[in-house]
């Protein structure tokens, strides 16, 4: 074999050797088993779900970010969280390793918007390490609850007749709560083998979410289209978003990407130009305070075809900064308030 | 009674370049040129594996790192001078090295030398530059929290990508070096000036360079930052691949025609 032949076989080798080793991780890792940052065991989550998302409690709670901030009063500090702790007497900190949720629009929530009323049919996947016994003890006490065993699930349903809440407990490790008929689902699909995968569109958003992200959503056309409606302003103008996803991290900095796919090239054209507006906007207000031109620069905006990429770092400094700057602002206002009622 | 002497008959193109290939491999692959160039394209894997030793405070992960490193270091700037350096010296090398010589006294035609030169350097360029871009992202992506398996179909593309790059910076420069006695100037005035900034101004302009499409086709480019953020236009990835195809095809097909219509004076 003459030189160049052994040099285009090495080529070649150590190139199908690394491509197949790309491959290869794919298949045999964590990937083969669950859809993106989905865990295997929620793959039961309803196939019709228009929004799916989630974030990692345990990074989060390891973060710098959260040590930082994570505290009463602090910026950081995620309520849902305390909520969970109030009601369950689960410590997030200590007990919760992930929270997926999961919310359908489907046409019956369609038509109770139209009567203002709160539609969603939130299903929140959590996993962790739960003592069966002191949420047998939590769950009643803060509402009347009754509780029943179905096929090694213990479940819990709120009795009071004010709404239809319900929680199960799998096992040891997976506990979901949401309404009846939600659970339920949840349940059967367990028992079947259907679930989220049975949705390709879904399952094709949430392969696009970066593994390791510390907090991620993926959403469909339905939802979308009724936020920014629901929002109203100059965001009730925006074309309508066909898909997102989007995903971050908190540590070094806080990072977010979010990638929108509009209805056309036109549309998503649009869109980043309202995004480059309200980055705009924060830059010219930079002389009241700094801190907002740090943050429009940290924000970029490209557009793709008939997507638009958006990505925004904002360092923990920065962020400490604006806490400060805004408890100073809120000083000076209760300060001029009290000089006020004295005079 | 004379003796006529016989004729012999032109072998036809594929077998002829494929003749022309293997000789002309020879000449490409093993020599000081590719080992610099190989260099050059190794700088990625070796950044890569200080950026493992001493991770940047930057918030990047691996594989975003991986794709700055393909979109901004390979696919925009290095490989079309890859391919000038090897494409524009496509006959003039064989004519330093009397190779032309050789083939035009042989009975094959001009567009089976055409032909199997430029085969030579695409499986040169491309023994060269595959297996960097995979140990680059082997090397920035295993072990992270993301994984070696994250983005591997991007992997593919990006090779495909690349490959496509080096086929129709190759056509053109090839078509620059059969035109041109020194073609290598105006090659990098092109590169730089036309292929740098025009490639980054608002309106039309990107439509007439071709950087703009190779860089459409890595889909997980970073944002661009500055002017170039609110100037850059991104094209569809069908788009892209049927210009750059068009464009190496159309490039090479004049680059035969001149070939094949030019005198070459061998001197000794």
């Amino acid at each position: 074999m003459n030189r160049s032949r052994r040099l285009i076989a090495t080529a070649a080798a150590i190139s199908v050797l690394g491509v197949g080793l790309a491959f290869s991780s794919r298949l045999t890792g964590t990937a083969r088993a669950a859809v993106g940052p989905i865990p295997p065991e929620a793959l039961a989550l309803p196939a019709d779900s228009s929004v799916v998302m989630g974030f990692d409690v345990r990074a989060l709670t390891s973060s710098q970010f959260y040590a930082r901030f994570g505290q009463e009063g602090e910026p950081g500090r995620v309520e849902a969280l305390a909520e969970i702790e109030r009601k369950t007497g689960l410590n997030p900190e200590r007990d919760i390793d992930t929270v997926v949720v999961a919310i359908r629009a489907n046409a019956t929530a369609a038509k109770a918007v139209a009567g203002n009323q709160r539609s969603e049919n939130a299903l929140v996947f959590v996993t962790g390490r739960f003592d069966a016994a002191r949420l047998e003890s939590s769950i009643p006490a803060s509402g009347k609850a009754t509780k029943e065993r179905r096929d090694g699930v213990t479940i819990y349903r709120e009795a009071s007749g004010k709404s239809n809440g319900t929680v199960a407990l799998l096992d040891a490790g997976i506990l979901i709560a949401g309404d009846a008929t939600s659970v339920d689902t949840f349940l059967t699909n367990r028992q079947t083998g259907r679930g989220i995968r049975d949705s390709k569109e879904l399952v094709a958003l949430l392969e696009r979410v970066e593994p390791g992200s510390t907090f991620w959503a993926v959403g469909g056309p339905s939802v979308l289209s009724r936020m920014t409606s629901e929002i109203g302003g100059p965001a009730a103008n925006l074309p309508a978003v066909k898909q997102v996803v989007a995903y971050g991290h908190l540590d070094p900095e806080v990072g977010m990407t979010a990638t929108a796919e509009a209805a056309d090239a036109k549309s998503a054209t649009k869109i980043a130009d309202v995004l480059r507006g309200f980055s705009a906007m924060l830059s010219l207000q930079a002389g009241q305070k700094a801190e907002l031109a740090q943050i429009a620069d940290s924000i970029s905006v490209a557009t793709e075809d008939d997507k638009v990429h958006v990505k925004a770092t904002i360092t923990h400094d920065l962020i400490d900064s604006l806490k400060k700057s805004a408890t100073s602002s809120h000083n000076r206002a209760r300060k001029a308030i009290e000089e006020a009622e004295v005079h | 009674m004379t003796a006529e002497a016989p004729v012999l008959a032109i072998r036809p193109v594929w077998p002829g370049a494929r003749d022309v290939f293997f000789i002309s491999i020879e000449r490409m692959l093993p020599r000081a040129r590719s080992f610099w160039v190989f260099l050059l394209l190794a700088l990625p894997v070796v950044l890569g594996v200080l950026l493992r030793i001493y991770p940047p405070k930057a918030p990047l992960t691996g594989f975003e790192f991986y794709g700055v490193i393909v979109a901004l270091f390979f696919v925009r700037n290095l490989l079309p001078l890859v391919a000038l350096l090897f494409g524009s010296a496509l006959i003039s090398d064989a004519v330093d090295s009397k190779t032309l010589t050789y083939f035009l006294t042989r009975p094959v035609s001009r567009l089976s030398i055409f032909l199997g030169e430029f085969g030579a350097y695409l499986v040169t360029v491309l023994t060269l530059t595959v297996p960097c871009v995979v140990l680059t992202y082997l090397v920035l992506c295993v072990g992270t929290p993301q994984g070696a398996g994250f983005g591997a179909t991007d992997l593919v593309q990006d090779l495909g990508a690349c490959a496509l790059t080096l086929f129709t910076y190759g056509g053109l420069f090839a078509l620059l070096g059969v035109s041109l006695k020194k073609p290598l100037i105006p090659g990098l005035l092109f590169l730089f000036v036309w292929e740098g900034f025009v490639a980054n101004f608002p309106g039309d302009a990107p439509n007439y360079t071709i950087t703009a499409y190779a860089r459409s086709l890595i889909r997980h480019r970073p944002s661009e930052e500055g002017l170039a953020e609110l100037f850059s236009k991104f094209f569809g990835v069908g788009e892209s691949v049927l210009v750059l195809g068009s464009v190496g095809v159309i490039s090479l097909a004049l680059a035969i025609w001149i070939f094949s219509r030019r005198e070459y004076v061998i001197s000794s």
